[in-house]
């Protein structure tokens, strides 16, 4: 009871805040205005995400919300987050680093978004990584608390890595320099990601089966056709199979037609975000693409 | 049955008259005098009429050298510029006497029923089909090099070709199965509706003329393949126009030739209904019947040039349509060359896109 009690408090406060200019509010690192967690599973979280933010100083957040259209932030989860993320005054040290996850419940939108430093740790490509591979999936199976662990898991990670002056990305990115001079805190995850550096910076093996098939395939099938065009040049004496020529101008009557519709059949297919097309790297020409207004990142649908 | 022949002769100075396929008369090519196919209709019709009270002479078999199968098949004749003994198929109407070499008109393969309706006459001589030959050779990459310089022409001869043209109407009633195909896009999904339809459609073709040739010598493909005629050149027939030309009579009657017509007149109804089935994204056919509802056929002598070479052992032949000039026939294949060909093209190409692509 004193929970939800809490809970609708947050929901005014959230309805408040982006309805109205800036006010001085706070967010815990983890929010979960949805209710999706247990107390115990927030707090282990949130506790989680506070230590990844002093660690590598740049907040990492989680935002739950029951609709996004009772927030008065419009029908974009991107939006939304972004306003989230200005009106609380969220992100690290003065630059306003962070990360911010924001999921709302009644339209099962999602948006991930990244400012300042974390613009430069969470590549494009790595937010695609993270959200496609690591936290949708699980999300989509209602698995909240996995899907928010496995968030901080992967965002612990590129934040390791970026440390290290290599982000997670399918190539360097090229601007990463400027951010070297952060200090080196806690203890760096030990994954290995050495299956996606050996991947071709331009395409990936599946994409170069392709390619390799159209390599081979298009020349043949494009030189059998001309041939066989031209063999069959050699064989002109062939059976008439219609009489099209001896139909006078008007000597075509319909006479009846009938359309009768008898049944409606209906196929339904779920649409891959084309940013996350290729995670390992396909369409991505590395770094991040950041918005107006700082930010960068993408919303959808879990 | 009549088995007189008709050797037409100038009657200026009884040299054999040839149908001039340029000047579309009769010629001599002694004086040089050429004559209208009418005026010599009307002066052998007078002669005929003269010595009609005399007997004919009677067709007979020349010895006893022939099978009762072929003798069953052959006639003999005389000619009569040189009498020499002039030995025919039944169905043989025009030819020339291989002694003296003048043209003759066997009349009798065309009296009665057996009489043409009408005929278009040669527009292209010998030369042209010979011309058009080596033309068509041009521009056959798989030809092997042999075949245009080795091979000979072993037979070139012109013939009026018996067609039936078949006037009709055809009646159809099809039976498909349509779909209607809408994509949208709703959230992250992509929702394909299909309405299914049961669509009818029915209607009638006329025809004018389908040819298709009464003749089983002539190879069916060829004489379907030199279409079209123009048949705005269309002649009510004489015997007058065959002098200098090969003639058959038919051996496959209309009611035998029908089916081929018929076959033909059905895929183009079945199109016609087809194509008025708009809007669908698939169509699938059920069922459905194509009727004859009436079928009239006319017979024409059409005149075709046949080719024949031999290379390698082996006979080609070609048709030419002895109006139009339009050629057709089976060449033989240099398989090397095409493999060559094929690599040829494909090869680079693999190149030249393995450098964009990969």
């Amino acid at each position: 009871m004193k929970k939800t009690g809490l809970r609708l408090l947050l929901v005014l406060a959230l309805t408040f805040a982006l309805s109205l200019p800036a006010m001085a509010a706070e967010l815990d690192a983890v929010t979960d205005a949805a209710g999706l967690l247990t107390e115990t599973e927030r707090e282990e979280l949130n506790n989680r995400a506070e230590a990844l933010a002093e660690q590598y100083q740049c907040g990492v957040y989680i935002v739950t919300l029951e609709d996004m259209e009772d927030m008065g932030g419009g029908s974009d989860a991107y939006d939304l987050a972004t306003a989230v993320y200005t009106e609380y005054d969220l992100g690290y040290g003065e630059e306003k680093s962070g990360l911010l996850l924001l999921l709302s419940m009644a339209e099962r939108d999602y948006a991930l978004i990244a400012y300042g430093y974390g613009n430069a740790a969470f590549t494009d490509y790595g937010k695609d990584v993270l959200l496609d591979e690591d936290v949708l999936p699980l999300l989509g199976e209602d698995a909240y608390y996995e899907g928010f662990s496995a968030y901080l898991d992967t965002a612990g990670e590129y934040l390791s890595l970026a440390r290290d002056g290599k982000p997670f990305d399918v190539e360097p990115t090229p601007n990463y320099n400027e951010t070297e001079g952060r200090s080196e805190t806690g203890n760096q995850p030990q994954t290995d990601y050495s299956y996606k550096k050996t991947l071709s910076p331009k395409y990936d093996e599946g994409e170069f089966a392709i390619r390799l098939g159209a390599v081979i395939l298009v020349p043949l099938l494009l030189a059998g056709g001309i041939c066989l065009y031209w063999k069959r040049q050699m064989n002109t004496a062939v059976s008439a199979r219609t009489a099209d020529r001896y139909i006078p101008s008007d000597g075509f009557h319909l006479t009846g037609q009938q359309d009768t519709f008898l049944y409606r059949t209906e196929t339904r297919r779920r649409i891959e975000n084309d940013s996350a097309k290729g995670h390992s790297g396909g369409g991505h020409s590395g770094g991040t693409s950041v918005r107006s207004g700082g930010f960068s990142g993408r919303s959808g649908k879990f | 049955m009549a088995t007189k022949i008709t050797n037409y002769q100038c009657p200026a100075c009884t040299g054999p008259l040839h149908f001039g396929t340029a000047s579309g008369k009769l010629e001599c090519e002694y004086c040089g005098l050429s004559f209208d196919v009418k005026a010599i209709e009307q002066l052998y019709a007078d002669k005929e009429q003269a010595s009609s009270a005399q007997p004919e002479p009677e067709a007979s078999m020349g010895g006893g050298e022939w099978s009762e199968e072929e003798a069953a098949h052959l006639l003999a004749y005389s000619c009569p510029s040189c009498g020499a003994e002039l030995i025919c198929d039944d169905t043989t109407a025009a030819t020339s006497c291989p002694y003296c070499g003048n043209p003759s008109v066997i009349a009798a393969q065309f009296s009665g029923q057996l009489r043409p309706d009408c005929v278009i006459p040669f527009r292209m001589d010998k030369d042209a089909a010979v011309s058009a030959l080596k033309q068509y050779y041009k521009g056959k990459r798989f030809l092997p090099k042999s075949f245009a310089s080795g091979n000979r022409i072993q037979e070139i001869k012109g013939v009026y070709v018996p067609f039936w043209l078949f006037d009709g109407k055809s009646d159809g009633n099809l039976h498909f199965l349509g779909t209607r195909v809408q994509v949208y896009r709703r959230g992250d999904e992509e929702v394909t509706v299909t309405d299914h339809f049961r669509v009818v459609r029915e209607g009638t073709v006329d025809f004018q003329k389908v040819p298709v040739d009464g003749s089983s010598k002539m190879p069916n493909a060829h004489m379907d393949a030199i279409e079209p005629f123009d048949y705005g050149e269309l002649k009510e027939f004489s015997t007058a126009y065959l002098p200098g030309f090969l003639a058959d009579k038919y051996d496959q009657g209309s009611a035998e030739c029908k089916d081929r017509a018929y076959s033909r007149i059905k895929a183009s109804t079945e199109d016609a209904l087809t194509a008025t089935a708009r809007g669908y994204a698939t169509l699938r056919q059920e069922s459905g019947s194509v009727r004859l509802q009436k079928c009239d056929a006319k017979y024409a002598l059409l005149p075709v040039w046949m080719l024949g070479t031999r290379w390698e052992g082996k006979d080609f032949l070609f048709a030419m349509n002895g109006q139009t000039g339009k050629l057709v026939g089976d060449l033989p294949m240099d398989w090397v060359k095409f493999w060559l060909w094929f690599f040829g093209i494909s090869l680079p190409l693999m190149g030249l896109l393995g450098l964009i692509l990969l």
